[in-house]
């Protein structure tokens, strides 16, 4: 799977071969735009659903439980049979302010392209080992969960005989079941918070069904070993996350996976001169999923962490749209009125994704902005309110759960909220 | 008593409470009916969808993902394993090509979840990253 042969100009080019970055090529090429480019560093397309070999995705958007890697071959035949530019093995050093795009490759060097529009869907990767400073020593042995799952579903490697798992993010259970079959025996799985932070049926799936032990409110404060990982110690912590002393608990072990959360993929983004918006680690973005610099587009964990893939795949749709659209240069009538409104977080709010709201007139009529709450909350109202104080709309959800991405629909209220200047989102049970 | 159980069919994790009253059981919690199907058979018969690697000769991948075509008994997976653990596949391997049919004697095939092409094409070493 190669192509090296690429032009010199395109209308769009997407940074990133995996779900947003295909969904965003395809929906590029079906809304007009002729010339599409897709870069991937790694080997081939299809990103990291190809060594998510469990099934589980698809589930709302085709009504079907597939595997990683049949997801990514729908959109791949797809990307295939559209005829659209990609070449793999290719690295982005650069994106200069002339929207000109510097690539490396082994097969061709180095080549500049330059491109209308261009959408950034880098995904995200791990927090390692670093962003949670456990003590200890540093011998060999100690991966994040989803390098562990590259090296057995993509390199055919094994990773350790005896396991411990510290985080029960999703990636860290589906890595509990598979290292389970593949011989190995998994300690335990340690979560600092008092429930798992992965959905429940995984914990169902991957941990009750094999017997493996789950430590909730428990963390890793000691890591030993020369050479090679022997043996992790662990204590009990508070409900404020506080190590409580003299509850330290010892396993031995030769491996230890972290599960520990994902942080979008930014640093291209940065250079670029974008801003970033520090409560999703990822751009600030409007309704078209356009960036701070014009005809810059970003969709997909790059932006915020999704939940689902399914999701990721619609965002892609979006920002393919309006890349497309903006190529086209149709941008001098893509509004209905020059208003805008900055939605701000208030009490009870993690993250809002658009940050802006802009009145495009080529945009769906299905409005939506997706949430992030701090905290539990049970039956809560989400409120939005102008600079002085005054409700614009409310809107009800049955709970909301911080691990859980809400999606509001305002439809309803758009015209509304498009009077302010800006508005503030609050959330109270 | 009734059984909980965390339904595995969406994200959703719904629990359902599934008590037996001799051969009927009734439930409470579930959302849709895939999960009431879910929900019985989790009691009666407990069943997943498998998946793993096999290991490929001739090819760019080391290893090629396979799935069971449809959920096969908890018990089995051990068995399903040292099962795949002996093949050794030749490529090139189609998108969806059955490797075993009638997998573990129950009507149920082994297929690839992903296509493998020979190696002539593009002459990359995937060992190369590591």
């Amino acid at each position: 799977m190669k192509r090296t042969e690429i032009l010199d100009n395109y209308d769009v080019t997407i940074i990133g071969g995996g779900p947003a970055g295909l969904s965003a090529a395809i929906s590029s090429k079906v809304n007009g735009a002729n010339n599409v480019l897709v870069i991937d560093r790694d080997l081939y397309l299809g990103g990291i659903l190809q060594q998510c070999i469990h099934p589980g995705f698809g589930l709302k958007k085709f009504n079907l439980e597939l595997t990683g890697p049949e997801y990514a071959h729908k959109f791949i035949k797809k990307v295939l049979d559209m005829d659209i530019d990609y070449i793999i093995d290719a690295f982005v050093t650069e994106i200069t302010k002339n929207n000109e795009v510097f690539i490396i490759c082994p097969e061709i060097g180095i080549k500049k392209i330059t491109s209308k529009a261009i959408i950034f869907a880098m995904g995200c990767r791990e927090k390692t080992r670093g962003s949670i400073r456990i003590p200890g020593f540093r011998p060999a042995g100690i991966f994040t969960a989803g390098t562990a799952q590259r090296l057995i579903n993509i390199d055919g490697l094994g990773v350790g005989k005896r396991i411990v798992i510290l985080g029960s993010g999703d990636i860290g259970l589906i890595m509990a079941r598979r290292c389970t079959l593949e011989g190995a025996k998994v300690e335990a799985v340690i979560e600092i918070q008092q429930y798992p932070s992965g959905l429940n049926r995984n914990v169902q799936q991957c941990l009750t069904d094999f017997e493996i032990p789950l430590f909730l409110g428990h963390t890793i404060t000691d890591i030993q070993g020369s050479k090679r990982i022997n043996k992790v110690v662990f204590s009990k912590v508070d409900f404020n996350k506080r190590i409580i002393s003299n509850t330290e608990k010892e396993i031995d072990c030769d491996t230890l996976l972290l599960s520990i959360g994902l942080i979008p993929e930014n640093e291209l983004t940065k250079k670029a001169g974008i801003e970033i918006d520090s409560s999703t680690g990822g751009p600030f973005v409007d309704n078209m999923l356009q960036t701070s610099r014009k005809g810059f587009f970003a969709c997909g964990n790059v932006v915020q962490i999704f939940d689902l893939v399914d999701y990721v795949s619609n965002d892609g749709e979006l920002a393919g749209k309006s890349a497309a659209i903006y190529s086209m240069r149709k941008v001098k009538n893509r509004y209905n009125s020059n208003k805008k409104v900055f939605i701000g977080k208030g009490r009870g709010i993690k993250s809002v994704i658009p940050q802006i709201l802009k009145d495009y007139s080529f945009l769906d009529k299905n409005k939506q902005i997706a949430v992030r709450v701090s905290d539990r909350f049970e039956k809560p109202v989400f409120s939005l309110k102008n600079s002085s104080g005054k409700i614009i709309c409310e809107i009800k959800k049955q709970y909301a759960l911080p691990a859980e991405m809400i999606h509001l629909n305002i439809n309803d209220y758009f015209d509304k909220i498009l009077k302010e200047k800006t508005a503030f989102l609050e959330v109270k049970e | 008593m009734p059984d909980k159980v965390t339904c595995i069919i969406c994200p959703n994790s719904c629990v359902i409470e599934a008590t037996k009253e001799g051969e009927e059981i009734s439930l409470n919690g579930e959302s849709c009916n895939r999960g009431k199907k879910y929900a019985i058979l989790e009691v009666t018969d407990p069943r997943r969808i498998f998946t793993s690697t096999v290991l490929i000769k001739g090819s760019d991948l080391k290893v090629i993902p396979v799935r069971t075509t449809r959920p096969i008994r908890k018990n089995e997976w051990i068995n399903a394993k040292q099962l795949i653990d002996k093949l050794r596949l030749d490529a090139p391997v189609e998108f969806g090509k059955i490797i075993i049919s009638d997998f573990l004697e129950n009507g149920i095939d082994l297929i690839a979840t992903r296509e493998a092409t020979k190696n002539d094409t593009g002459n990359i070493d995937l060992s190369r990253k590591f």
